[in-house]
């Protein structure tokens, strides 16, 4: 009777229970309490009230519901065995939590005893199908104010829960012993089931996890865990992580004075590799610490930190509405973060298909973030000492410094700085930007670029980041640059000269580069005027480049000499029309080359007459060699013309006149002694030709006069 | 008189207009500068991707594109290398097909020389190797 | 007046004719000379033919 009456007065405490599960039912960290609770308390009555009668006793519950969990009947029995010594069968059809139901949960204890105050099971075993494979050795040992579960799975994996309570106070401990995390995957929240979300697939954990509370519920929860050979992937392998180790360490305590609770995570990734495209993630000791508060409305983030080797530590703080996450205040500082480390690891692989791809960056930086009401109010980033090299050698800039400050409507005023660079193999000098920002416009009223020993003035400089990227354009004048510097550092054949131009407008439409204006060359005593310049995809993998070049009064000696062709007096206009480079490489274009008007000495040596004729190849004939003219080391002319329309790798070529016929004339003599040189090859392959021309310029070292 | 000459020279216009339209059927430009540039960076990556195709980690894609279609045969510490190799010759095509589009003076032909490509791609692929087609992976 | 009308009469004809070879060509897409060059260039970078030779 004693014990039926304690078995009232357990479902007396345990309905007790189902009341606060219900008042905190809206809070999942109660929950999880009870859950365990629960699970105990049910435990405790079975066994209690089996021990009403012997030598075989059987009791049944056919339902127990409540908020959190459910069960279908639930049946215990004790037998007496052969020996004397008891036995106990616990099956329990089905629990549920949540969403997750695990069915057909058998305990049987071979070894079973139970005294006044005490049951224990030393020789157990737990029969769960949806948790282990095989029967879990299993002990147990439940007093009026205390139970123990203790699992050994197989060989060192052991999980031990223990459950202590009283009138007023209640503790949950979990201990795990390189526990399989396969284990509890399915009771991961939902996302895991999504088809294409990685699934844990290795990984153990050993460590405690405590949950302390009291009437009202749930009052502290401690967490120190260490997960070993972690690993996950989804089906396709592109988010996957593997041997990764952890320590996790959390507490989360209610402060009943403030009405909140106060929590504070830590994780220390001491090894592993993550692959979570395009980002890999590996190293060691990284580091984050979150630490805050929570009053059910607002989630606080105070001094938290994320510290990872190589690239540096990014502190930062906020307020976070909850439930509905509205970011209402948070703030990042990262100071002091190396730039090689964070580009390699996080910016590179997203810019894998872009002209930014073959990046270096080294130095460090700056950067602080903040967040007021859901929008980005202020950034700013510094950059101290920081080279950015292109590995195809495109560009380059050395020893940037800058502060970068932005601010949501209101225009700031950035100052960058670097010591020297490149582009497109073009020196670059010191340069200061004061340069304006207001949202994502940039303004530049005025700079002066040193390029080589010239200086582009840039006015009116506007760029606009768009959804297709960013437009810039300016306006400017170029301040006479040397020719022989600019082909030095082009790498091609040296010239003489100086190149300068006004330019109305430079514009980038996302495509291309436009010249609106002209670009004047001064160079071998004469002019060279570009038109209609346009490069397009100019930082691409094959730079297209248009334009049309009128060159005039050239002195031929300068010329030839620059290009030991042998020596011709004279004067030139060459057009080139529609001219394409792709690469760098002319494509395409109309060339035309012919005796400039007026007045001058038009003399041609013999070597120059010789070469001349072995560019056109075996058709172009000048019997020369074989005539009276070799004893002439120069002739008069009185008109020299070439024509070339390049296409598709053809270079068709005519002479002075411009009515294409089987023979074309290349030099007109006149006075005296007097040549003509006939063309007939009319169609020269252009890489031959090529070919030809360096075979005849480099049989003499270029001559600079 | 005049009329008839004119006339003449429209007919000789319209003999000569056509015959220009055949005489770019027989071949199509692919020997400039450019082309043989992306070529070269293709063949040198080749040998790199070769082993990915025939692991089937890298697929050939219906569009005349490569895609990383199982990075599970690749070792975790390799994937992000394969995925830049991936998006490096992918760059490398998409410009190799504008680029043989506008050496032979037809911008708008892009996606017809992408579409022809996707084809020959898959024909000339190896045994073993994998293609998409119809949505759907096959292999050689 | 016969040999005078007649081909004041083609004209139009004939710039129609004109104008239409002038707008095939533009749309004429020389599918089988593509599929040559692709076939070359793939050829190159698969290097298919050095791997012929060394089969």
């Amino acid at each position: 009777m004693g014990r039926i009456n304690g078995l009232i007065r357990t479902m007396i405490s345990y309905s007790r229970r189902l009341r606060y599960a219900r008042y905190f039912n809206s809070n999942p960290m109660y929950n999880r309490a009870l859950i365990f609770l629960f699970a105990v308390i049910s435990c405790y009555i079975l066994v209690f009230s089996a021990s009403a009668a012997r030598p075989q006793l059987r009791f049944s519950v056919e339902d127990i519901k409540s908020p959190v969990f459910q069960t279908k009947s639930i049946i215990a029995r004790i037998d007496s065995g052969h020996s004397g010594a008891q036995e106990l069968t616990i099956g329990i059809e089905e629990i549920t939590v949540q969403n997750y139901a695990l069915k057909d949960i058998r305990v049987l204890c071979r070894s079973f005893q139970w005294h006044q105050k005490e049951i224990e099971c030393t020789n157990g075993q737990l029969i769960a199908r949806d948790l282990f494979v095989s029967p879990v050795p299993m002990q147990f040992v439940a007093t009026r104010s205390h139970l123990t579960i203790d699992l050994r799975p197989s060989g060192s994996e052991r999980w031990q829960f223990s459950v202590q309570w009283d009138d007023a106070f209640w503790h949950v401990v979990l201990a795990i012993e390189t526990g399989k995390m396969t284990h509890v995957t399915r009771w991961l929240p939902d996302i895991s089931d999504h088809e294409n979300f990685p699934k844990l697939t290795e990984g153990t954990f050993s460590g405690r996890i405590q949950f302390n509370g009291d009437l009202t519920g749930l009052t502290s929860a401690h967490i120190d865990l260490s997960v070993d050979v972690l690993a996950f992937s989804d089906p396709t392998g592109m988010h996957a992580g593997e041997n990764i180790a952890l320590s996790v360490k959390s507490n989360v305590m209610r402060n009943p004075q403030h009405q909140h609770w106060e929590w504070r995570g830590d994780v220390l990734w001491q090894q592993g590799a993550v692959f979570w495209q395009p980002l890999f993630f590996s190293g060691a000791d990284h580091y984050l610490n979150v630490q805050g508060v929570f009053d059910g409305k607002t989630l606080t983030l105070q001094d938290s930190h994320l510290a990872l080797s190589d690239i540096g530590t990014v502190k930062f703080s906020g307020v976070v509405d909850w439930p509905d996450g509205m970011v209402h205040r948070f703030r990042l500082d990262a100071d002091n973060i190396a730039l090689s480390a964070l580009s390699e690891q996080v910016l590179k692989p997203f810019l894998a298909d872009t002209m930014f791809a073959e990046l270096e960056v080294s130095g460090q930086s700056d950067f602080t973030l903040q967040v007021r009401d859901g929008t980005l109010r202020r950034v700013k980033l510094s950059l101290d000492d920081v080279n950015i090299v292109d590995q195809r050698n495109r560009f380059a800039f050395h020893r940037i410094n800058a502060h970068i400050p932005w601010r949501a409507d209101n225009t700031t005023v950035a100052d960058i700085s670097f010591l020297n660079g490149h582009v497109l193999r073009i020196p670059l000098g010191t340069v200061r930007v004061p340069l304006e920002i207001k949202d994502s416009r940039l303004l530049l009223p005025q700079l002066a670029l040193p390029v080589l020993d010239g200086i582009l003035k840039l006015e009116d400089f506007s760029a606009a980041y768009t959804d297709d990227g960013w437009r810039w354009e300016f306006g400017g004048e170029l301040t006479p640059v040397s020719m022989e510097a600019l082909t030095e550092a082009l790498q091609i054949q040296p010239m003489h000269g100086i190149l300068s131009g006004y330019i109305p407008k430079v514009r980038y439409d996302g495509e291309s580069v436009s010249v609106n204006g002209v670009l004047q060359i001064n160079v071998f005593d004469g002019s060279v005027v570009i038109h209609q310049l346009k490069l397009i995809e100019p930082m691409g993998l094959t730079p297209h480049l248009t334009a049309d070049i009128a060159m005039r009064n050239l002195d031929l000696g300068l010329l030839t000499s620059a290009f030991s062709f042998g020596k011709v007096e004279g004067r030139v206009d060459i057009d080139v029309n529609q001219l394409e480079l792709a690469n760098w490489k002319p494509i395409h274009f109309n060339a035309r080359l012919f005796s400039s008007p007026g007045s001058y000495t038009r003399r041609i040596s013999q070597a120059a007459i010789r070469n001349i004729s072995a560019l056109g190849g075996e058709g172009a004939v000048v019997a020369i060699q074989r005539s009276f003219l070799r004893f002439f080391e120069e002739f008069s002319y009185a008109e020299i013309g070439w024509r070339c329309a390049l296409r598709f790798n053809v270079c068709y070529m005519g002479g002075i006149e411009p009515e294409p016929k089987s023979s074309y004339t290349l030099i007109r003599g006149g006075g005296i002694p007097s040549i003509n040189v006939m063309g007939y090859n009319r169609d020269v392959n252009w890489q031959e030709l090529i070919t030809r021309l360096q075979r005849i310029t480099q049989e003499n070292e270029p001559v600079i006069q | 008189m005049v009329s008839r000459f004119y006339s003449v020279l429209l007919f000789m216009a319209l003999m000569l207009a056509p015959l220009t339209g055949q005489a770019q059927e027989a071949n199509l430009e692919i020997n400039t500068p450019a082309i043989a540039n992306i070529k070269q960076s293709m063949q040198n990556r080749h040998t790199q991707l070769v082993q990915y195709y025939t692991s089937g980690a890298v697929g050939l894609t219906q569009d005349g594109m490569v895609t990383m279609r199982d990075a599970n045969a690749v070792p975790l510490a390799q994937r992000q290398a394969v995925n830049t190799l991936v998006a490096a010759e992918n760059q490398d095509r998409a410009a190799l097909y504008r680029e043989i589009a506008r050496a032979n003076n037809h911008p708008e032909w892009e996606s017809k020389i992408r579409a022809t490509f996707g084809q020959r791609w898959t024909n000339l692929a190896r045994p073993g190797w994998w293609y998409q087609a119809g949505g759907a992976w096959k292999q050689k | 007046m016969m040999n005078n009308n007649l081909p004041s009469n083609m004209l139009p004809v004939m710039m129609g004719l004109f104008l239409s070879a002038c707008v095939t060509i533009n749309i004429y897409f020389p599918a089988a000379a593509a599929e040559k060059a692709a076939d070359k260039i793939i050829e190159e970078v698969w290097q298919l033919d050095r791997e012929k030779k060394d089969e």
